[in-house]
């Protein structure tokens, strides 16, 4: 992506933020708002932000996505995630040759590849593939109407089982979905639980069987972790200029905050850390190739942004004190999303193992 | 992936065993210690722990996480039967010497019950145990009838079953941290203020973060005299009712956690304040009223900020420690991989590294701080029971306590108190404060990264201990500002020549 696209870009996704603050408020409560999502999804499938990688000219154009993930942070962590999430549901969709779906797609984000076999049960009985169990915090799932359910097959490969989610076919499916659940953060982009009573799936729900489905997939989750960084980076970057900002404003202890060292001091770092991950991101998203997962070491830098975000956001908190806590500023808003940041795309400490396996072996 | 995770070490507990809460000896050591050489104190210690343990475990642990929720939907919920329990606990009293009504028990008491209660929901602890800073402020005033007023109130009502509230009025739109330091304290933009007139005072100004500022009974309001020169000496506090005309509560803070305890705006539009609710100016000329008072305040205040940290780092262990037990990870049970089990250790080492730092400040603050006094003072003089609640005698000792001999002979007491000792008690609260919410706010961060995504779900009571902790660094002075202060307490005094203090 040129400089000029760039530069086009984060000014259309800020000017459309700016836009849509009472949107993203409506998104952003501790309830659910069905109707926000939906109208959120219209809005953003217009713009054709949604389907990014279902197209054949941009599948490949990870920098894109991770820049558009990185703006809306900037304004809504939810709303970044559930963009990627769409788009990773797309390049799933468009592998299988599956049309580009017209609402929320749900995805075991908070899951890593390597978890995925952990979660529910399978019984092979003829043809169909039985499962039953909980699958806990799936993104999405209560506004979805689409699940993308990762199936340990036979053959022990990975496909997705591609269910509909209107009322009428979870009764057919023997599935319930839970409403959303409670959780810490990106309450914009609701998480709920799957109960399979018995689910049965044949071939024809099954998509992306082959070996070369299975890396593709492998691929797409792994590169996913720069989607990630980007949105942890703009989560870093609104807390950093609330906290620079609040400092240049208020008074405390007869002058301006940022004219305290201490507070320069805090800024500072807050800066050197915020700006290495963006660099990060952004540095990333040129090199790697659509066709392979991230290295090792990317892999290494995207886990030690997962752990560093929580205690730069709580910084953010703590250079406006008391008001850092409140609703006001959204600083609590960014430090909770960070935390549950830390878990996407799976345990750290999975993605750690599985990371080290392939050299410990 | 499977072939480097091995079920190393056989389960913790038998399938279905409950964490059991420890005894007194096993949870505090510390305190056993002095507890055997003081048979007294060491029952009074003991009993309030397993009083604290009970009221917890049968009425906090059961409720947090409803409370919780209940007042994120509506933040005027008020638990009204837990307050009344508390009530049947004494929980209100528990800091008040038996000459004015209250317990009679060690203050320490008071620290470890609210630990306790931390341990379980540091919101609901903060609910009930925040009267003790509003009680520290009257205290530190040396001033036994504004004292007297608040004690004889919240002992009856706590007797007849009904909870009472004292909020503490500091922190204003334009100064936080600095309005809670003693040096600072002077240069922080505190507009609010009380002008003297025929039988008290006209208070006008805003409060705000109130900690039950929304169903306070009694407001202790820190403000300046209208016609001073807004220095330190024009410090004044004051005691408003609730019901006072002119006091308003225009909202309620949204806050990220600790939701059991709302924190409010308070609003005084000339609201007229008796003399006999203004506790006195201390007239000292070696020190002057803020930088006593506010200081010894805060040594208790920055302590019991350790002593909730500390149940919040407990919390965090425990929470982890059941979610353990109950889950696994890929495929394993998390209780049987030894690298859980060490994470696990040091959500332990960690509770118990904040515990000892704040008993240890406890320990300071009892010896040479502003609660040193009520250490000594504990015992109620023994009167025939016809004498003690006969209405003259009473009366007679309300005279003797808002008296000037009184007022002076408490001033006198606070005047033995070096800056040194003073400097001693400040400094430790300062290291409890920051090194307790810190090692909370660490366990609750690595809890919930042990748990994954489980530890994000409000259910399983992580996210919420996440919520609750951060506001730990931030009230009583910023983490940043304890620091600042610590400086001046041990570090410039290990100088042989100091140029200030």
């Amino acid at each position: 992506m040129d400089n000029e696209t760039k530069l086009i870009l984060q000014k259309s996704v800020n000017d459309w933020c700016l836009d849509n603050t009472d949107l993203i408020q409506q998104l952003e409560q501790p309830k659910q708002n069905s109707v926000a999502a939906n109208t959120l999804f219209d809005e953003l499938n217009q713009l054709g932000l949604l389907s990014i990688f279902h197209d054949e000219e941009t599948r490949s154009e990870i920098s894109m996505l991770a820049e558009v993930g990185c703006q809306f942070a900037i304004h809504s962590a939810s709303i970044a995630l559930m963009v990627v999430q769409q788009n990773l549901a797309c390049a799933l969709l468009a592998q299988a040759k599956l049309e580009a779906p017209l609402g929320w797609v749900a995805l075991p984000l908070y899951d890593s590849v390597y978890e995925w076999s952990y979660q529910i049960q399978y019984e092979q009985k003829g043809k169909n593939t039985i499962t039953n169990g909980n699958w806990l915090s799936i993104s999405l799932l209560p506004i979805a109407t689409t699940l993308l359910l990762p199936i340990q097959a036979k053959d022990k490969t990975t496909s997705f089982a591609h269910i509909s989610l209107s009322a009428t076919a979870t009764k057919k499916n023997n599935i319930e979905i839970s409403p959303a659940i409670t959780a810490l953060g990106l309450r914009g982009a609701p998480s709920g639980d799957l109960k399979a009573n018995g689910l049965s799936l044949s071939e024809d729900d099954l998509i992306l069987n082959s070996t070369k489905d299975e890396d593709f997939v492998t691929n797409l989750w792994s590169q996913a972790e720069i989607y990630i960084m980007a949105i942890r980076s703009g989560i870093a970057e609104s807390s950093y200029r609330t906290a620079r900002d609040y400092a240049t404003e208020r008074y405390q202890g007869g002058k301006i905050i940022i004219e305290h060292s201490l507070i320069r001091k805090l800024l500072a770092d807050f800066y050197r850390e915020k700006s290495a991950l963006e660099e990060n991101w952004r540095t990333f998203s040129q090199t790697i190739s659509p066709d392979l997962s991230i290295s090792d070491g990317l892999m290494g830098i995207a886990l030690a942004s997962a752990e560093k975000l929580p205690w730069l956001t709580s910084d953010g908190i703590q250079i406006l004190g008391g008001v850092g806590y409140m609703s006001d500023f959204i600083q609590e808003r960014r430090f909770r999303d960070a935390k549950q940041c830390e878990f996407l795309l799976g345990h750290p400490q999975a993605k750690a193992f599985s990371n080290w396996h392939a050299d410990a072996s | 992936m499977n072939s480097f995770l091995i079920n190393e070490c056989a389960p913790l507990a038998k399938l279905g065993a409950e964490i059991q809460e420890w005894s007194f000896l096993e949870r505090f050591p510390e305190l056993a210690f002095i507890a055997k050489s003081n048979n007294s104190l060491g029952k009074q210690l003991e009993q309030s722990y397993l009083n604290a343990v009970e009221f917890s475990e049968r009425y906090v642990a059961p409720q947090a996480l409803a409370i919780d929720k209940k007042m994120t939907e509506d933040p005027h919920y008020v638990p009204e039967d837990l307050l009344k329990k508390a009530c049947e606990y004494k929980l209100f009293s528990t800091m008040f010497p038996a000459f004015l009504g209250g317990s009679g028990l060690h203050p320490i008491c008071t620290f470890i019950t609210y630990e306790v209660i931390a341990t379980h929901c540091v919101g609901i602890a903060n609910l009930l145990g925040v009267n003790g800073l509003g009680i520290c402020c009257v205290l530190a005033s040396f001033d036994p009838r504004g004292l007297s007023v608040i004690t004889k109130e919240i002992c009856e009502n706590e007797k007849n079953g009904i909870p009472t509230f004292l909020s503490t009025c500091v922190t204003e739109p334009g100064a936080g941290s600095d309005a809670e330091d003693a040096d600072e304290f002077a240069n922080a933009q505190l507009t609010t203020t009380a002008k003297k007139v025929d039988g008290g005072y006209i208070l006008n100004g805003t409060k705000i973060f109130i900690s039950n500022g929304g169903h306070a009974q009694i407001h202790a309001v820190m403000t300046f005299d209208a016609d001073g020169a807004h220095t330190p000496d024009d410090q004044m506090l004051l005691l408003v009712r609730s019901g006072s005309k002119g006091l308003s509560i225009p909202r309620l803070e949204n806050k990220m956690g600790q939701k059991a305890c709302h924190a409010a705006e308070v609003h005084f539009d000339n609201v007229f304040v008796p003399e006999n609710m203004m506790c006195r100016k201390d007239e000292s000329s070696t020190s002057s009223y803020s930088y006593t008072g506010i200081a010894n305040v805060l040594g208790v205040t920055r302590a019991a900020v350790g002593a909730w940290s500390t149940g919040v780092a407990e919390n965090a262990y425990r929470t982890a420690l059941r979610y353990a037990r109950d889950n696994d990870f890929l495929g394993q049970p998390m209780e049987q991989q030894q690298w859980v089990r060490l994470e696990l250790a040091q959500l332990a080492r960690r509770a118990q590294v904040a515990r000892s730092t704040y008993i240890g400040a406890l320990l300071a603050v009892s010896t040479t701080g502003l609660i040193s006094p009520l250490a000594i003072t504990q015992k109620e003089p023994k009167l025939p029971d016809w004498l003690k609640h006969n209405n003259t005698v009473r009366n007679l000792r309300e005279k003797v306590l808002s008296g000037d001999l009184t007022h002076r002979a408490f001033k006198f007491m606070a005047q033995l108190q070096t800056s040194a000792e003073r400097d001693i008690a400040t400094g430790y609260g300062d290291v409890a404060k920051v090194s307790c919410s810190e090692l909370a706010l660490e366990n609750c961060q690595k809890a919930i990264t042990l748990m994954g995504k489980g530890g994000l779900r409000h259910e399983n009571g992580a996210e919420k201990l996440l919520r609750d902790v951060r506001l730990l660094q931030i009230y009583e002075g910023t983490n940043q500002v304890n620091m600042l202060d610590y400086v001046k307490r041990r570090v410039i005094r290990q100088f042989d020549t100091q140029l200030s203090l």
